[in-house]
């Protein structure tokens, strides 16, 4: 179900592709579904929906702000920006991400040669 | 706030987030269309790359957590509906949740009265009990389990405070009853007598007036009085100016210093009140031990350190008087340990006992959850294609397992507060310590909330957490969904096996307690019981310290009662059998070489009127009883019991022999052997006894035992008149007949074997409800199957046999895995047992016979409905 599906990226992971999409400027939903499949070239296959529970819990957390605006399109929607809080939290997971990335690679390592 | 805000925002949060979402799969839709698709096509891939909307919104929601509050109350509310829906289920639930969390509920609440709650004493842990330790050459069996704990001599008692660095202060305690007259109705009282410090050890204060001090309990000191709350408020009144007036006790004048508050009172030595004790060295009295002491530790000294001070001052005493003393030790005792060392072992054996009925309870509740849970299979696989993840529906199952055990623990609370009414009353006064503060409070409360939390994941998790793993599309297209997946059914019959096996455990537990206690009432005691009454009397010091006028006072008072029409004989014995008290003391055959002083043997002393033998009916084996020809200006005569006569003379006659005792009358002649009785306790074998005449050595205690033709209740007023009847202020306690008094000594294990007999039953019964529920859920599952292979030619006694040897063997594979558990759980119970092994081969068979027959007849009852299938109806049914 779509839940496994999430937990097969790592939890936080769309949370932190959507900070690190909404740095670039302000998007609606739709829009940031798009820049994230477009940016990973469709390697990350995401349900498009799951991105909204991922969006209360930034709303939630304070590191996005929202309000009503209208699309490219013309279609009324609310946009979604990147807060001073959501700056420095993504700059913390990228950062662990790395760390985490970092050790994952050193202990694979030695299986490839 | 922010969250608090967005719940009243709730609606707009869901209108806006609907729109949204909209809003996305119309832009995807758009941008497919400018792509070229058709407007349908585009629409229905644009939802099919969005995913499932509604469980979107779900989650969405959820992220906010008052959400989940409110998803948890609308849980609740279908569950209800669901609970109510299904009336016979839920009584069922409810009722069996009720049994395991109710008697776990009132096990709490004795466990809590008796154990948790703290003493009532600032500091307890401070105080202590100390005693005297016998040498181990010295028998002291007849004490039982107290058989370490010898009451103090007042000598020692004196070094024991003078020369211990430990404790900061010391009380001697002696407790006797008094007739208290001079302020209402005479009455008798039980008295303490204390030292000074009595109070400060304990750390109370008292509520009205002063407690002794110093110059108060020396010897000739004054006679003075602190009064109980209790006794304050019944026989004055609560009358604040009674400090200070003066009351008679035993016809002596005593003034009241002051009045304790309300529930001082320690357990080990109840008191109405307290009069200061006046003890100094050179009494008359020193060699006697019959003193208890409470004792105060410094602040930083450890019961261990308190332990070895005191010790080394016994040493010094037994090279000092060695003739008492000699090899004697004392022991320190945490009042603590004193307060609750006896019971604790029975409450927690019956702790583990409830727990067991709880564990029980749980797997049936859980097998009726599973059971209904796979007749809505359907439901659950149709709310998770529309949406619902599955821990959403594992929610809703525990909701309603939560809203089951509320309603169970609820009615449990009410099972065990009537219980506890019915434990209190059925218990005679200070059978178990403390349990005057009984009864179901905001602990008992608390802690039936944490079990009904508990219990609801006990039960309710495994049925979610399996009912919650449906897979939608097998379930949708398996059509009728009759048949239970083949998982559920192992996971129920697994509870049930493991229900029989605890039930197993419970029943031998029963058993062996049951067994134990028969054992104990039915043992040969030596003497009758029937139509004999007793009561108990302390003959005040005063006015009866002359040893003949006290010999002659008892002799007035029986010759009276055995005057009585309805009396068949009367005579008394200075303790009553099974009242747990004796004296002991040494002696030594006067033929062979005295033994050096404090080495020689030891003992049973009891003190009785002619006459006492054939009263209650224990036989003469050889010589004769005392009689009136026995006085002070005669030589002492001896009666020796059988275990005696066997331990000291192997063989040789006793009779005429004479022996030295360690006694106020210095030697006797051995005139009579008896036959052994049991004194102290029904599970104390006889002791080796020296029986001595009241006329001779009189006692201060005196115990009437009085064989009525009548029914003992109806002569017992016109007893006590005629002891009134030569004096008038003579108090009187615990009128009672033997029976009474017998089944008082064994009111706390009758208590605890009822209560295992109640628990187990309970287990068992819950155990065949779950046997049975699980087969005829299986058969009315199997309606059509049964039909089919009915039509086909299978006969019903086949069928009948099928299915009995499905609830067999599920039976005998929890016999087996109980057969386990019991011989590893009841050796435990090995030193509370009475004549009967922990292993105890016909307990354990009657158990296992118990439980494959009853097991049969839960199997058999669902069989035979297998049989009456009807094969054509039931194939039509679907």
């Amino acid at each position: 179900m779509t839940d496994d599906e999430q937990r097969s990226l790592f939890p936080g992971a769309l949370e932190m592709m959507v900070l690190q999409t909404l740095r670039l400027g302000p998007l609606h939903g739709y829009a940031i579904a798009q820049h994230i499949r477009q940016t990973s070239e469709d390697l990350l296959q995401i349900e498009e929906g799951t991105l909204y529970p991922a969006l209360q819990r930034l709303l939630r957390e304070g590191w996005v702000g929202v309000e009503w605006g209208v699309s490219a399109r013309n279609r009324r929607v609310r946009i979604y920006h990147i807060t001073s809080g959501g700056r420095k939290q993504l700059q913390r997971e990228v950062s662990s991400f790395d760390r985490m990335f970092t050790g994952i690679r050193r202990v694979m390592r030695p299986a490839e040669s | 706030m922010k969250r608090f805000a967005q719940l009243f925002r709730r609606r707009q949060l869901d209108s806006e987030l609907a729109q949204e979402i909209a809003a996305h799969i119309e832009e995807k839709a758009e941008e497919l269309v400018e792509a070229g698709m058709s407007r349908e096509k585009a629409m229905v891939a644009a939802r099919a790359r969005f995913g499932n909307s509604t469980a979107v919104l779900e989650q969405s929601r959820e992220v906010w957590s008052f959400a989940s509050v409110e998803s948890l109350l609308r849980d609740l509310r279908i569950s209800a509906r669901g609970l109510r829906r299904t009336p016979l289920f839920t009584a069922v639930a409810v009722a069996t949740l009720a049994l395991g969390i109710g008697a776990n509920a009132a096990i709490f609440s004795l466990i809590d009265a008796v154990l948790l709650r703290p003493l009532p004493f600032p500091q307890s842990d401070r105080i202590a009990v100390l005693w005297e330790r016998p040498p181990k050459t010295i028998n002291t069996a007849s004490l039982g389990s107290r058989n370490r704990q010898n009451p103090v001599s007042p000598v020692n008692f004196l070094d024991w405070r003078d020369r211990t660095r430990s404790f900061d202060a010391m009380s001697a305690v002696s407790s006797f009853p008094m007739g208290l007259s001079g302020f209402g109705e005479p009455r008798e009282v039980s008295a303490l007598q204390v030292s000074a410090s009595f109070f400060r050890i304990l750390g109370v204060q008292p509520l009205l007036g002063r407690a002794f001090d110093r110059s108060e309990d020396v010897p000739h000191g004054p006679h003075v009085a602190v009064l109980g709350f209790d006794l304050w408020q019944q026989q004055f009144g609560g009358d604040r100016s009674v400090v200070g007036r003066t009351v008679r006790l035993h016809d002596e004048p005593y003034t009241i210093l002051g009045v304790m508050p309300e529930g001082f009172d320690l357990s080990f030595a109840h008191a109405d009140l307290w009069v200061s004790i006046q003890i100094a060295r050179g009494m008359d009295s020193d060699e006697g031990r019959y003193l208890n002491v409470i004792a105060r530790l410094k602040p930083g000294v450890s019961v261990a350190q308190a332990q070895t001070d005191l010790s080394a001052v016994a040493r010094q005493i037994s090279v000092e008087r060695p003739y008492a003393s000699r090899d004697w030790d004392a022991g320190v005792v945490p009042l603590y340990e004193q307060t609750t060392g006896e019971v604790s072992a029975a409450l927690l054996i019956l702790c583990g006992a409830v727990t067991f009925v709880l564990l029980i309870a749980a797997g049936n509740v859980a097998n009726l959850l599973l059971m209904r849970g796979t007749g809505r299979q359907r439901e659950f696989a149709l709310r998770a294609a529309l949406g619902a993840n599955r821990g959403r529906i594992a929610v809703q199952l525990l909701a309603e397992s939560l809203l089951l055990s509320i309603g169970g623990g609820a009615l449990g609370v009410a099972l065990a507060f009537a219980g506890l009414r019915a434990i209190v009353v059925s218990l005679p006064a200070l059978a178990l310590p403390r349990v005057e503060g009984l009864g179901v409070d905001a602990r008992v409360l608390a802690f039936s909330m944490v079990l009904c939390l508990g219990s609801t994941f006990l039960f309710g998790l495994v049925p979610a957490l399996a009912l919650s793993r449906t897979n939608p599309d097998e379930a949708l297209k398996q059509g009728g969904l009759r048949g239970a997946s083949r998982g559920h059914r192992r996971l129920r019959g697994l509870l049930v096996v493991a229900e029989v096996a605890v039930s197993l455990v419970l029943l031998v537990g029963a058993g062996l307690g049951g067994r134990s206690f028969l054992n104990q009432t039915g043992v040969n005691r030596g003497f009758r019981t029937d139509h004999i009454l007793t009561m108990r009397m302390f003959f005040a010091p005063a006015r009866y310290y002359d040893d003949r006028r006290r010999a002659r006072y008892l002799d007035q008072i029986l010759a009276r009662v055995r005057a009585l029409p309805g009396v068949e004989a009367a005579s008394s014995a200075h303790f009553l059998p099974m009242v747990g008290i004796v004296s002991g003391s040494g002696f030594h055959r006067m033929d062979q070489p005295e033994p050096t002083p404090g080495t020689g043997p030891h003992a049973d002393y009891l003190i009785v009127s002619p006459r006492y033998f054939a009263t209650i009916g224990v036989p003469f084996v050889a010589g004769r009883d005392f009689n009136e020809h026995d006085t002070f200006s005669s030589e002492p005569g001896i009666i020796v019991n059988q275990a005696f006569a066997q331990k000291f003379f192997h063989g040789e006659d006793p009779l005429d022999k004479r022996l030295g005792l360690d006694w106020n009358i210095r030697h006797g002649v051995i005139i009579g052997i008896t036959a052994d009785t049991r004194q102290t306790d029904l599970k104390v074998d006889p002791q080796p006894t020296i029986f001595l005449d009241q006329a001779q050595t009189p006692s201060y205690f005196g115990a009437l035992v009085v064989r009525t033709t009548l029914p003992p209740a109806a002569v017992a007023s016109a007893v006590e008149q005629a002891v009134h009847g030569v004096d008038p202020d003579q108090a009187i306690s615990k009128v009672e007949s033997m029976e009474q008094v017998l089944s008082e000594s064994v009111a706390r294990p009758r208590l605890e074997s009822v209560l295992l007999c109640i628990f187990a039953a309970v287990a068992l019964l819950l155990a065949a409800i779950g046997l049975y529920g699980v087969l005829a859920y299986s058969v009315s599952q199997r309606t059509r199957e049964i039909g089919i292979r009915m039509a086909l030619g299978a006969n019903s006694q086949q069928l009948v046999r099928g299915i009995v040897g499905d609830g067999l063997g599920l039976i005998l594979a929890g016999i087996l895995a109980g057969l386990v558990m019991s011989l590893a759980l009841t050796r435990l119970l090995g030193s509370l047992l009475f004549h009967v092994s922990p292993t105890d081969p016909l307990t354990f068979a009657g158990v296992c016979g118990l439980l494959v027959a009853v097991g049969l007849l839960a199997s058999w009852l669902p069989a035979r409905r297998a049989a009456a299938v009807d094969p054509v109806g039931s194939i039509r049914v679907e």
